[in-house]
């Protein structure tokens, strides 16, 4: 299953690479397509997480509330009511999250197997390579793009850091710290505002810090090719809720807080 | 939402597990490295060096005794004049470099290790006299003494513009190395000068040129060609077209070159002009340079076959030796020492198995038994 979708990816990529010759911009467009070829779902998750922001503040949730606050089932019930009346489907807007993240090993993989830095992986990918003709031409595929090795986890090398120094000791990872800052805006930025059900605000919080620290986590350990594909993820997907008039700046500064917030 | 957050969080943890899983352990990237030398034959394969026993593939040694952290082997060990076993390593040591290291062929004791190459060793070094020639994965070709301690002339090391997968040749005087970057470089081994410019051969070169004493280079590339080359002015002889990357390096016999290529066609060219004489289908990618002796031809191929090719015939197979396992793959060079055929192998525990010129299997090296 996860060559049916491996094997594609690394003949896209390989593609794009033909056509720019560089595997950096190659991975960037990659998740443009990636991103575009989705969009339908994220687009559907967004209307359905204002959707359910919208109920959230309605008068008519908050007296239900209100009046089941000491019955958890009964609330839960009548919850699932409104978002049958409403048209809501609550598991909406985790799809293209959830998606993503089923995206990530094939992609992983696609990056190394395409940049193929052993002969066991150039053998494989030999057999990968079954759509892109002329493709010893192509090979190997220049893996620099900036500072980085595009195979290699990425460190900025800098001078005055002694080497011996805890983890940047090897060198700034940029990428990853730039991925954290992405991925903290995007959670921070797109994720819908908590209701007053008061489990979910510390679940929300949680997943603002935890989702940013793992992928920050993932791009320090792992090739500077993946990491560039979860910056370009980030930012295409920031750029897009923009595009859409999902995002609230707001959410940025606690004290502002959302419009939705002065209902909870 | 609650369900939502806690859905995308099982993802997130499904995928943490999956990557730590990935960055675990070193899944094998080579296949065993083998060089033979006497009565003993070198083994380098993930975390050791090995040497045994030609005749029964007992352990002599191996180094480190025990797994250390962050080293592992695949390139093929060389020997100097002066038996010190030489190997690179494949992974960062704790000083940041990729280790190249000496040993004494007859103990395992490390003599010597080198830290200044800063990607993996794929290429086996190439020993002359009194000089080391590693190819590193960095892109440099570096050069050391037999001590071990770097040409601080300004010239070294000689950088490509990709990867040095392959051992470079020498002719007493020149160094011929292929290089990922399709390019094969002639390289005064003295000086670090270029001997002529750099020939662009199509394809990235994985392997070594075969070097013809008359002076004529033999040498395969991705580029699905073989080319014959004039080793003192880079003038191409001629170059011959296959259906598929070549990866091993091609065999001179009795003015006859021989090669393999991946989709299993191996070939047996004329030397001096390199028309086909003939070729055979195999059932798999060959990797590896073919073996020569007493009028025969022993080939591997990645789906675990040992192939006998009488080489006055229109390839004529003898035998072919599959092996039982379906897992089994048959990579590299076979190589001869006293009658025992080495095969170095992936896809099951044994990494090394010695067949006889029959095809008969008379040991096997299984590491963790």
């Amino acid at each position: 299953m996860l060559e049916l979708i491996t094997v594609p990816f690394i003949n896209i990529m390989v593609f794009i690479y033909s056509l720019i010759g560089n595997f950096g911009l190659a991975i960037i467009l990659f998740t443009l397509i990636v991103r575009l070829s989705t969009y339908p779902f994220t687009a559907k998750s967004l209307k359905s997480a204002q959707a359910m922001q919208e109920m959230q503040g309605s008068d008519k949730y908050q007296k239900m509330q209100k009046k089941y606050k000491n019955d958890k089932e009964k609330l839960s019930q009548e919850q699932m009511k409104l978002y049958q009346e409403m048209g809501i489907n609550p598991l909406g807007s985790c799809l293209p999250s959830i998606l993503q993240m089923l995206i990530i090993i094939p992609v992983f993989y696609a990056v190394s197997r395409a940049l193929a830095a052993t002969p066991l992986e150039l053998m494989q990918l030999h057999s990968d390579l079954v759509w892109i003709p002329n493709a010893s031409e192509l090979i190997p595929l220049n893996s620099q793009f900036l500072w980085m090795d595009l195979g290699q986890p990425e460190r900025l090398a800098v001078s005055f850091i002694p080497s011996s120094f805890p983890i940047i000791g090897q060198g700034i990872p940029i990428l990853a710290i730039l991925v954290m800052i992405t991925s903290y805006l995007q959670t921070k930025l797109m994720s819908p505002v908590s209701s007053s059900n008061q489990q979910t605000p510390g679940m929300g919080q949680a997943m603002n810090i935890y989702m940013p620290l793992l992928m920050g986590w993932i791009s320090y350990s792992y090739s500077a090719g993946l990491a560039l594909y979860f910056f370009a993820g980030n930012l295409v997907s920031i750029i897009q809720s923009a595009a859409m008039g999902s995002l609230d700046w707001r959410k940025l500064i606690p004290k502002m807080g959302s419009p939705t917030d002065s209902h909870t | 939402m609650k369900k939502n957050k806690i859905l995308i969080l099982c993802s997130f943890l499904l995928v943490s597990l999956i990557l730590a899983a990935c960055g675990t352990r070193v899944l094998p990237s080579g296949w065993p490295g083998i060089a033979v030398d006497g009565d003993t034959v070198y083994v380098a394969n993930e975390a050791h060096v090995y040497a045994l026993q030609q005749s029964n593939g007992l352990e002599r040694w191996r180094f480190p005794a025990e797994p250390e952290r962050n080293i592992n082997f695949f390139a093929a060990p060389t020997l100097t004049d002066d038996d010190q076993l030489l190997v690179g390593s494949y992974n960062r040591s704790n000083g940041n470099g990729f280790l190249l290291f000496s040993l004494d062929a007859s103990s395992g004791d490390e003599i010597w290790r080198d830290d200044s190459a800063s990607n993996r060793y794929i290429g086996s070094p190439l020993a002359t006299e009194d000089s080391i020639f590693a190819p590193n994965s960095d892109s440099y070709l570096y050069k050391l003494n037999l001590s071990g301690n770097p040409d601080l002339d300004p010239d070294w090391p000689i950088k490509s513009q990709e990867p040095l997968w392959a051992s470079p040749v020498f002719d007493g005087e020149t160094i011929f190395l292929p290089a990922m970057d399709h390019y094969l470089y002639a390289i005064n081994a003295e000086s670090g000068t270029l001997s002529w410019d750099p020939l662009d051969l199509g394809g990235a070169l994985a392997s070594a040129p075969t070097l013809d004493p008359d002076g004529t280079l033999y040498i395969s590339s991705f580029g699905e060609e073989v080319y014959a080359i004039n080793s003192r002015n880079g003038a191409i002889e001629w170059q011959f077209s296959t259906e598929d990357w070549v990866w091993g390096s091609p065999a001179l016999a009795n003015d006859v070159v021989y090669f393999g290529d991946l989709s299993g066609n191996f070939y047996a060219v004329n030397a001096s002009n390199g028309n086909e004489k003939w070729h055979l289908e195999a059932d798999g990618a060959i990797t590896g340079k073919p073996l020569v002796h007493e009028g025969m031809i022993y080939f591997v191929t990645e789906a675990g076959s040992l192939y006998a090719v009488i080489a006055d015939t229109n390839g004529e197979i003898d035998w072919r030796q599959s092996h039982d396992d379906e897992e089994a793959k048959f990579y590299g060079s076979p190589l001869l020492t006293g009658d025992l055929i080495m095969v170095s192998t992936g896809g099951l525990d044994k990494i090394v198995i010695a067949y006889d010129l029959d095809g008969n299997e008379i040991w096997s090296l299984d590491p963790n038994n």
